[in-house]
């Protein structure tokens, strides 16, 4: 929506994390440079560089596991944010 | 009494027994706002490989009853970075550097030992023989003796370095795999890594790690940290260890030096206290004075074989 109207967009996301320090490498978030849209996502540490990033630089598709809050057993529906992301 | 901490790994002094372990410290940068790097025993950082490498996808974690399960996937920036950013910054802090090093084949840790060997941050080189979470259960070579001594071998003809090879519980004979690679050239062992482990969310039927199976790792692997450092320094006597898996106190620490370690590492504590490393080393320190004992390599001496 904030990408039609030409609204810089800014979202907070997270990953489990194990040491909120920046020492583990759990909390990786794939993000790239919305300049270069060919070049592989890096992973992030949501707790150093984060949780607060660039809603344009978050490779959506890349993300991990749906939400806890979602499906349940043979129920898993995506995240539905990665499911935007699709083509 | 006057208690001296410092100890002698493998012609390495250290100012303590207290290592910080491999990928439970990353490279010290972010770690050093929560202590000196130059009080611990060594910095043991992160594995390097020769290519960066991604890691894994999410989730990479899970809680476990008294420990976790990771599956981080190697993510590091590669030895040219490493030597670039990192052992600058190490060095500059006055850090004793253990480089952790991992390949997926025995050219792979010679050429890295190769590199390293004219870098003299780097005071010892620890072989990443036994990370659980590659792509290949061939990649673990610590999973057979003569795959781990093949690694060695190739590393201790590039080496200017000391070699702690790494090994895993995760196999029938460890002791056969200690002395394959103690054969082989390595001048120490660090035993144990993360244990392959895995869970379950049993309310969407599915793992809980992206990557299936992980590492477990913290106090619920104590006990076989306990066991394979006791085990191996009674078969291997005199071959410097470096104990470690899930220390988390300097009771657990006296722990593994009893049964014979040199020194210990401290892995999956510094993630729930950062100061853990240089609190164990205090706590042990006063562990020895309330004993009587002057320096952690008269403890195994002291340790009676029964109960």
């Amino acid at each position: 929506v904030a990408g039609q109207h030409g609204v810089p967009c800014q979202v907070a996301v997270e990953e489990l994390m194990a040491c909120g320090t920046g020492i583990c490498f759990s909390c990786v978030v794939p993000v790239g440079d919305p300049a270069r849209p060919g070049e592989p996502a890096r992973m992030a540490r949501s707790c150093l560089e984060g949780p607060v990033f660039d809603g344009a630089a978050i490779a959506w598709g890349e993300l991990g596991h749906p939400p806890a809050s979602t499906g349940g057993l043979g129920l898993s529906p995506q995240d539905p944010l990665a499911a935007d992301a699709a083509p | 009494v006057t208690v001296d901490l410092t100890v002698d790994l493998c012609g390495v002094r250290l100012r303590t027994p207290v290592l910080a372990a491999s990928g439970c410290f990353g490279f010290g940068r972010e770690m050093a706002g929560w202590l000196d790097l130059d009080e611990l025993g060594a910095v043991v950082t992160k594995s390097v490989s020769l290519e960066p490498r991604r890691g894994r996808p999410t989730p990479r974690m899970a809680e476990t009853p008294s420990g976790m399960l990771n599956a981080i996937g190697l993510q590091n920036p590669g030895v040219e970075a490493f030597c670039a950013t990192d052992l600058p910054f190490l060095a500059d802090a006055g850090a004793t550097v253990v480089a952790s090093l991992v390949g997926r084949s025995a050219d792979d840790f010679g050429r890295l030992a190769a590199r390293l060997a004219g870098e003299p941050a780097v005071h010892l080189l620890e072989l990443n023989l036994s990370c659980p979470n590659v792509e290949h259960r061939g990649e673990v070579f610590a999973a057979d003796p003569g795959m781990a001594a093949e690694v060695v071998r190739r590393v201790k003809a590039a080496a200017r370095q000391p070699v702690l090879a790494k090994l895993t519980a995760d196999v029938s004979d460890l002791v056969a795999v200690a002395r394959a690679v103690v054969d082989a050239g390595a001048d120490g062992l660090t035993l144990i890594n993360t244990l392959l482990g895995m869970a379950v969310d049993v309310h969407h039927a599915r793992p809980r790690l992206a990557a299936v199976t992980g590492g477990l790792s913290g106090p619920a692997i104590r006990p076989v940290a306990v066991r394979c450092v006791w085990q191996v320094a009674t078969a291997l006597p005199g071959v410097p260890i470096v104990g470690t898996g899930g220390v988390a106190t300097a009771e657990d620490a006296a722990e593994l030096l009893l049964v014979g370690a040199t020194a210990v590492a401290v892995g999956t504590a510094s993630f729930v206290n950062p100061r853990a490393v240089v609190e164990v080393a205090a706590g042990l320190e006063r562990y020895l004075a309330a004993h009587g004992v002057r320096s952690v390599a008269e403890l195994p001496a002291l340790f009676k074989a029964e109960a």
